[in-house]
This record gives structure tokens, sequence and C-alpha cells, in this order.
């Protein structure tokens, strides 16, 4: 609910401090919006697993090429005590796709990082099993069908 | 007794999207599940990003035959949140409609299915029948059974007449009397209890972990629902609350199934009678207006289904169009449901999940020791595991 979102804002800025790189609140989207600093990604997630108290459902991990530079990682997440939708956002740069992986935090990660990372060539560091997961066998190495370059 | 690997798929009868589970099997207990998904991987993203935001509502549509009207609504609403398009009252109403009938043939066709594998084929039928009735009134709205192109950005493609009203006012009331008997039916027959009763248990605290959605999830006792809690289309103005048993088996899994049935009528009617009057579309750019993000979250008929485009000022097509189905969402938590369990307890756990079904496929059996391999037909498999 829209009355929760000053509160989420208050606890992401005191917790994450420099690592939260921008926030919004869009009542056409309904949805929080964060933008995190990919180093505390997991520490992000952890701190609204807290806050909901464990109960969080992770409805899935987009990823997109922005373009030259960037690739950015979207996770959409579902509160379910404050009923809010939060999109933590965050970026990587192209020369470096490494991030930590979040099924430790959120377990229904494990088949969208797999995902994410056959389709863009993000690696998940600390992924129980990074392998193909729709791609057929005999898809070459290191293409990645949803790359823009 | 050694181990053994019993590999359903990638074409199977609880699958009609062909995916492959290997299931390791001691005796009669399934003690670990492999799965291995996209054998049917089109590259609908890809190709989505390929087209123009008017060509990928019909794209969409084809993501799934079964629930259509979900796919094309959840892809328009996307394209207009990136958009910044307001959609008439009316045409949301009539969104809605279309949206609940779609969940309604969906719902019967599942349980027809869930009945047909119990042995209970009477049932089987009565809810075809029924599911007959839902799939004329959505002929009578669309002008088409199956594939109905209704929804459209900023709008939807044709207005409803009073007279359509009243015919369907009329067919859904004497069906919402037949479904009170089926769900009577579903809670006292003995075959329906032995056979979906304590099978496919999965607690809450696992399948919220997993990220179970739809009546996956609300069999299981988490209340997520996106009518209720993100509402959407006329959602807003037809309040929803969820069904949710919490039994945590294939039997709640199916119950939630015939309750939302009726619960759609309630929707359905609602909508007709508090109908607003007005336009049904809106003209819209061709191009995107403004450089933006958009997503859509809805609640299709197999569970939460979320759209993601990315739009740039000026251009027609998207960036990025993501699609999250539910029943990929649902995987991770069927798996866990299958351990433990009987091998005769697969096909029911399976389609207590509704992930679309075939006849025609087979089974393979292969003995891990010695290599051999024999292929039976799941109608053999079905008669030697039927209880």
């Amino acid at each position: 609910m829209v009355e929760e979102y000053p509160k989420l804002a208050e606890t992401l800025k005191n917790e994450l401090k420099e690592a939260l790189l921008g926030y919004e609140h869009i009542a056409e989207k309904k949805a929080f919006v964060a933008l995190v600093d990919r180093g505390s990604l997991i520490k992000a997630l952890e701190l609204l697993n807290k806050i909901s108290g464990g109960e969080v459902h992770l409805t899935s991990i987009n990823g997109a090429d922005l373009g030259e530079r960037e690739m950015e990682l979207t996770y959409f997440i579902w509160l379910l005590p404050q009923k809010i939708r939060v999109l933590v956002k965050t970026r990587l740069p192209k020369d470096d796709l490494k991030i930590q992986s979040a099924v430790k935090v959120m377990p229904a990660a494990i088949l969208y990082e797999r995902e994410v990372h056959e389709m863009l060539g993000v690696v998940f560091e600390g992924h129980p099993r990074l392998e193909r997961l729709f791609l057929p066998e005999d898809w070459p190495e290191g293409v990645y069908p949803l790359r823009r370059d | 007794m050694s181990a053994i690997d019993l590999i359903i798929g990638p074409v199977h009868p609880a699958l009609h999207e062909p995916e492959r589970f290997v299931f390791k099997i001691d005796g009669e207990v399934v003690v670990d599940v492999e799965p291995r998904i996209g054998f049917v991987h089109r590259g609908i993203e890809k190709a989505l990003s390929e087209r123009t935001f008017v060509q990928d509502i019909y794209l969409a549509e084809r993501i799934c035959g079964i629930c259509n009207v979900v796919h094309t609504l959840t892809a328009v609403q996307a394209i207009e949140n990136a958009f910044g398009i307001e959609v008439p009252r009316r045409a949301r109403y009539l969104r809605t409609i279309v949206h609940e009938l779609n969940r309604m043939h969906s719902h019967l066709l599942i349980l027809g299915v869930a009945c047909e594998l119990m042995g209970f084929d009477t049932l089987f039928m009565l809810f075809w029948r029924d599911r007959e009735v839902v799939m004329d009134l959505v002929e009578i709205i669309t002008g088409n059974r199956v594939m109905s192109a209704y929804n459209i950005i900023g709008g939807v493609r044709r207005n409803i007449s009073d007279f359509e009203i009243s015919e369907i006012k009329k067919a859904l009331g004497s069906m919402a009397e037949r479904l009170k008997h089926y769900k009577k039916v579903f809670m006292e027959d003995p075959t329906v209890r032995a056979r979906c009763v304590n099978v496919g248990y999965l607690s809450r605290a696992r399948t919220l972990a997993l990220g179970a959605v739809g009546p996956t999830a609300r069999g299981s006792g988490v209340e997520i629902d996106v009518r209720a809690e993100e509402p959407y289309a006329a959602f807003d103005e037809v309040p929803y609350t969820a069904v949710v048993y919490n039994e945590g088996d294939s039997w709640a899994r199916l119950m939630v199934r015939i309750d939302e049935t009726l619960e759609s009528i309630k929707i359905i009617e609602q909508c007709l009678d508090r109908m607003p009057s007005g336009p049904v579309k809106v003209p819209v750019p061709e191009a995107a207006p403004r450089t933006a993000e958009g997503f859509s979250v809805t609640e299709a008929p197999r569970g939460e289904l979320l759209h993601h485009v990315y739009a740039k000022e000026g251009e027609d097509k998207p960036i990025r169009y993501r699609v999250r189905t539910p029943t990929y969402a649902n995987i991770p938590a069927v798996c866990e449901m299958l351990k433990g369990g009987y091998i005769a307890d697969i096909p029911v756990t399976l389609v207590s999940i509704d992930p679309c079904f075939s006849c025609t496929d087979r089974v393979a059996l292969v003995d891990v020791n010695s290599g051999e391999k024999r292929v039976v037909d799941i109608f053999t498999l079905m008669r030697r595991y039927r209880k």
C-alpha cells in the first residue's frame, strides 16, 4: 500500500547508505523502485526479507541490455505484509558481468538466475548450478541471444 | 533395490508444453526430481523486441493458447504503462469480463483433465460440457472462441450490446448451480478424496520461498492474488478476495480452482451490472511517446504473470520485452511436491499445478544399472499405477 512507501524509503536509506543510488515511488506504476549498487544487492534483498518477516515473494529477475556499456537487472519483489511491489534494480558494466547469487536469500531465484545467465551472460557467483536452462545443449559457448551488441 | 531413473518427457500427458523430468525412484517412492525445460523455447522475447508494439500484442497472444486473453491483457497494460495511456472505464470492465471468462474455461479444462486422471470420467465430461458454454460466451463477446484478439492498446476491439449482456447473465446463472454441485462432489466423493487428499503436499513456508504462484500458492495458504492485492483493469471497482486453502495438497489446489470459477461468475455479473457507458477505446500513438519502462502484473489462470517492456522515445519497437509465465515460476515448487510421493501420484501432482495437457505422449522407463530402455504408453502406465 502506498502509505508504506515513506517508511520503506527511510529504512533502505538508513541501512544501505551510499549503496542506495536512488529510489522513486511511482503511483502510476504502483511500485517502489530502488536502484542499488551491485555490491549491496544481497544486503538489500536481505533487508526486504527482514522487513517483511520472511513473507516475501520473488516474482522474477529480469535482465536487460541497455546498450553499449551497461546491463540492468530488475528483481521484482512482492512484500506480503506491507502489500508493496518493490523493484530492486542494479546496473552492471558490460566488461565485468558478475554479481552475487541471490539463491541463499531467496531460493526462488534458482531458475531466474540461470535464465539471465544463458540469455545475457551475467555470472551469478555462488549459484549452486549455473547451467543452461532453455537453450539447447549444442548452443555455442559465449553466445548470448538477448545481448544487443 | 537399485536406484532407477524414471524419465518423463519431453513429451508427456501431464505437460502440454514439452518438459522433461527425470525422477530418481526407490521402489515406488520418488526420491529426487531433475527438471529440464526449454523444449519449446521459441525465442519469443527476442521476436517481441523485433516487432512493433501493435504486432507484439498478437505475438504475445500466441505465448499460450489456453490463457491467451491474459497475455494480450498484460501486454497491452505493460505498453500502456510505458506510454502513459489512460484506458476508458468501459474498456476496463470489458477486459475484466473476457479475462474472467478465460479463467473459467482454463480452470474447467484442468479440473476435467484432473478428473480423467483420477479415473472419474463422468465428472470430466460434465466439467467439459460446462466449459463449452464459456467458450460460446467468449465467442458472443469477441467473435472467436479461442484466439480472441480482444484487447488492443488503448482499449478493446469491440463493444457489447444489451442483448449480449442478457445472454451472458442467463448462461452464467445456471452454470453457478451446476458448479456448486461439482464442488460438493469434490468435497465428498471417495474417489476424488482418495486420489487427491495428502497427495503432493507442500508447506506454506516452502511454497512462498520457492516463489510459487496462483492456485499452487493459494492451495498452500499463501495469500497472493494480484486481483486482490494489486488491482488492475476493473478490479479496483469490483472488489475481490483471494480464495485460499491451507491444506497444501493436490485436493486444495483443485478446490481453489473450483471456488475461483464460482468467484469469476460473481465478478462477471458485477461487471455487467455496473458497466459504465462511454467509449471502449482511445487513439494511441504507434511509436513510444517517451523513453520509459512499463510493466504489468496480472493474475493468469495459472498464477501471476509478468510482462516488462522497455520503450524508447520515437521508436515503435521495444528495446527489451520480458515475459515471466506462471508455470515457469511453479516448477521449483512442483519438484519439491513430487519428492517423497509415489510414482502413481506423479500425474495428479503435476496436473494440480495445471501445466497444460496433451494425451498422446509416452514415458520411458530406464534402468540406470543395465542401461536398458523401455518405452511404454502412458495409458499402460496409468493402468499399472492406478489405485
